[in-house]
């Protein structure tokens, strides 16, 4: 675990230390325990350089990945129970193979970006840092068998921990996120994640608490508040991701300045009435860059904003105002998905898979008279909303993606690009035992191994059982 | 989402707020909401820049935006083998006697015997104050002066021989050779000369006035 010490400490240290030794001994070691233990904080960018870094731009398509079949896959949150889903969808990209070329291909190779929230971050980052087929194939072990309350709720009577929590600089995020730094995530770095250089590009979402919006770990978004991401550990950005109200505590990044206004983010700004999403963005954007009011971002779990992890590709998609949007600086050209997507024949199959772990059960308190208890309504509170709301985000983009199609159609229309959104859910699940059961799974990060496996085989069944996917094979098969 | 074709006599980059959203003459898919176009290098097209509010389009109405290739603005007031200059000599009585077929109204200053400004207006509204003129600078300078508010931009200046000493929109210094084009923002002042000669084009949407 990395200590850092805030100006209170340095302060004390130099002034204090030098006049009093002995009694400094004592006080300083209390003090380094108490008031002292610090986060690992995130570094300024030295200097904003558009061609490198964690950023979409810079995750090139290789290794047989092409632009001409783009994946993109959504994870939801929901604990393990989320990560093991999400795992079980990509074992079975991996499994599903197409000829290109007179060569075979696996569709987990073509996955070009997975936008993941809470539990569905532990296997998006676990890939992206251990890509490899059989490295890949450790991650039950590593993660989901893992007994990772058990683990965490240890850590708290270790009394090391007693000392740092005590200090404001460090909370129980801090001490969650160092346990995956160590146990999941070998202390890996997102320059770690930069250094393999290809796609897909992974992106991790939290949630803002100030503006409750989306906050992902991209270089792209990490601009905004003049910040390298490059030195900060990947499990920090998971555990952001997957800080749940309450339980877990806010995770801070310190926001520097430096950063200027968008030109996007201006025309965007002029467009309330016209385009208030457009809108609503840009304005979270631009408050990144009033450090002077918001020099501390805190950051809950990305299921606030975004339960289904959809959103960050459906704004690149939809819109060239966004943060993977790179301006271009004369010469030098910029990018955007939306470019890729307006270039004739460059995309072919638009693949999007959203893995979305939500459960829905039947209420035990409509059974009852009595109101149901704090616990419940709590419950209701906490996840009634992101449902609807991660409802509404698969419903949208599946809507944006039929307005796509109607507007491609038209005299100069080529071959239409094609789309596949697909949404793994339980509530497809065609037995009733099996779906029953899979809606039994809490939200939690340690469920029994039979779960872990139960889920696994649900999410490749579903994409067997999905006409969407098999449309895709279809066609993927039949045009290479 | 909206459909949108920008035109352009050929395939160049096109850019919303300078984010990359396509090719020209091709059909764009973009947001809905206000777009600042504009096209990859080089800055051959007028106007420099279009502001777009885009809405209410469909796949068989998309909204037209076009660009025109400068030389086409060049070619709006010269006949082609008038618009070749490189045979001429740099003095502003030989320039004049090229272009007497466009039969042009100067108004010819002499600061010194050797210090010449030549100004033919080729279309004036009086209205807008929207101005086409054509100016030979030989060892002399235009009036400080400042480019009126409105419009795409303040002025617009077509190098077509000789160098131009001019500033940037950012006050930077420039020289503008043949065959060039600059941008200056509505509101904003210059006081451009030659130090040996320069003949080229003007266009102020909305006039100017001298300072």
């Amino acid at each position: 675990m990395t200590l850092a010490f805030s100006p209170v400490c340095s302060f004390w240290r130099t002034s204090f230390l030098g006049r009093n030794r002995a009694s400094a001994a004592v006080l300083g070691a209390l003090l380094f325990g108490v008031g002292c233990a610090h986060a690992p904080i995130n570094q300024p960018l030295a200097q904003r350089e558009p061609e490198s870094g964690y950023r979409i731009s810079t995750t090139l398509p290789k290794d047989g990945n092409t632009d001409d079949v783009f994946v993109i896959l959504a994870f939801s949150g929901g604990g393990t129970r989320a990560s093991a889903f999400s795992y079980g969808a990509m074992e079975k990209l991996a499994a599903t193979k197409f000829r290109r070329g007179g060569q075979q291909q696996s569709l987990l190779n073509e996955v070009d970006i997975i936008s993941s929230v809470s539990g569905g971050s532990f296997t998006a980052a676990y890939y992206g840092l251990h890509r490899g087929e059989k490295e890949f194939a450790e991650f039950p072990d590593h993660f989901l068998y893992r007994q990772v309350r058990t683990a965490l709720a240890l850590s708290l009577l270790n009394p090391i921990n007693w000392w740092r929590l005590a200090s404001p600089y460090y909370s129980r995020i801090d001490m969650a996120a160092d346990y995956y730094d160590r146990h999941v995530f070998d202390r890996k770095t997102f320059g770690d994640l930069n250094q393999v250089g290809q796609r897909p590009f992974i992106v991790l979402n939290a949630t803002d608490m100030s503006s409750v919006s989306r906050f992902e770990f991209t270089q792209d978004q990490f601009d905004f508040i003049s910040s390298d991401l490059s030195s900060y550990p990947v499990a920090r950005g998971v555990a952001a991701s997957s800080a749940f109200p309450i339980l877990l505590t806010p995770l801070t990044l310190k926001n520097y300045p430096g950063y200027s206004e968008q030109k996007w983010m201006q025309a965007a700004l002029e467009d309330r009435d016209r385009n208030p999403r457009d809108y609503a963005y840009a304005q979270v954007m631009q408050s990144y860059l009033a450090t002077e009011k918001r020099p501390y971002i805190h950051l809950l779990d990305g299921g606030l904003s975004d339960n289904v992890g959809l959103r960050g590709p459906a704004y690149a998609l939809f819109s060239s105002k966004n943060a993977w949007s790179r301006e271009a600086v004369r010469p030098s050209v910029g990018w955007s998905l939306k470019q890729l997507l307006n270039t004739p024949g460059k995309i072919k199959h638009l693949v999007i898979i959203t893995v979305n772990a939500k459960t829905v059960g039947e209420q035990s308190w409509n059974l009852e008279a009595k109101p149901p208890g704090v616990l419940a309504v709590l419950s209701t509170v906490a996840n009634g909303p992101m449902g609807n709301y991660s409802d509404e985000t698969v419903q949208y983009v599946r809507d944006q993606l039929e307005t796509m199609r109607q507007l491609a159609d038209g005299p100069n229309a080529g071959e239409p690009m094609k789309f596949y959104p697909i949404e793994l859910t339980f509530q497809s699940i065609a037995s009733p035992t099996e779906r029953s059961y899979l809606n039994q799974i809490s939200t939690d990060f340690q469920i029994p191994r039979e779960a872990v496996d139960r889920l696994r085989a649900a999410a490749a069944q579903l994409l067997d059982d999905s006409p969407v996917f098999r449309q895709l094979l279809e066609n993927i098969n039949g045009s290479n | 989402m909206q459909k949108i074709v920008v035109k352009f006599p050929e395939a160049r980059t096109v850019y919303s707020s300078l984010i990359p959203v396509g090719s020209t003459n091709a059909d764009l898919i973009v947001e809905d909401g206000t777009h600042v176009f504009t096209l990859s290098e080089p800055q051959d097209y007028d106007p420099p820049e279009q502001k777009v509010i885009v809405a209410g389009t469909s796949a068989f109405r998309p909204m037209i935006i076009t660009f025109t290739r400068i030389s086409a603005v060049v070619a709006r007031w010269f006949p082609a083998p008038l618009a070749d200059f490189t045979t001429i000599a740099p003095r502003v009585d030989a320039m004049i006697a090229h272009l007497s077929p466009l039969a042009l109204n100067w108004q010819i200053e002499r600061e010194t015997p050797e210090k010449i400004r030549a100004v033919a207006v080729l279309e004036s509204e009086a209205t807008s104050g929207d101005t086409w003129s054509l100016v030979i600078l030989e060892k002399a300078g235009l009036g400080l002066h400042r480019h009126n508010a409105g419009g795409d931009y303040g002025e617009m200046v077509v190098s077509l021989a000789g160098e131009l000493k001019d500033i940037s929109a950012l006050g930077h210094p420039l020289k503008l050779g043949a065959s060039t084009v600059a941008f200056h923002g509505a509101s904003t002042r210059h006081a451009p000369s030659a130090d040996v000669f320069w003949l080229g084009l003007f266009h102020q949407p909305r006039g100017i006035t001298l300072l």
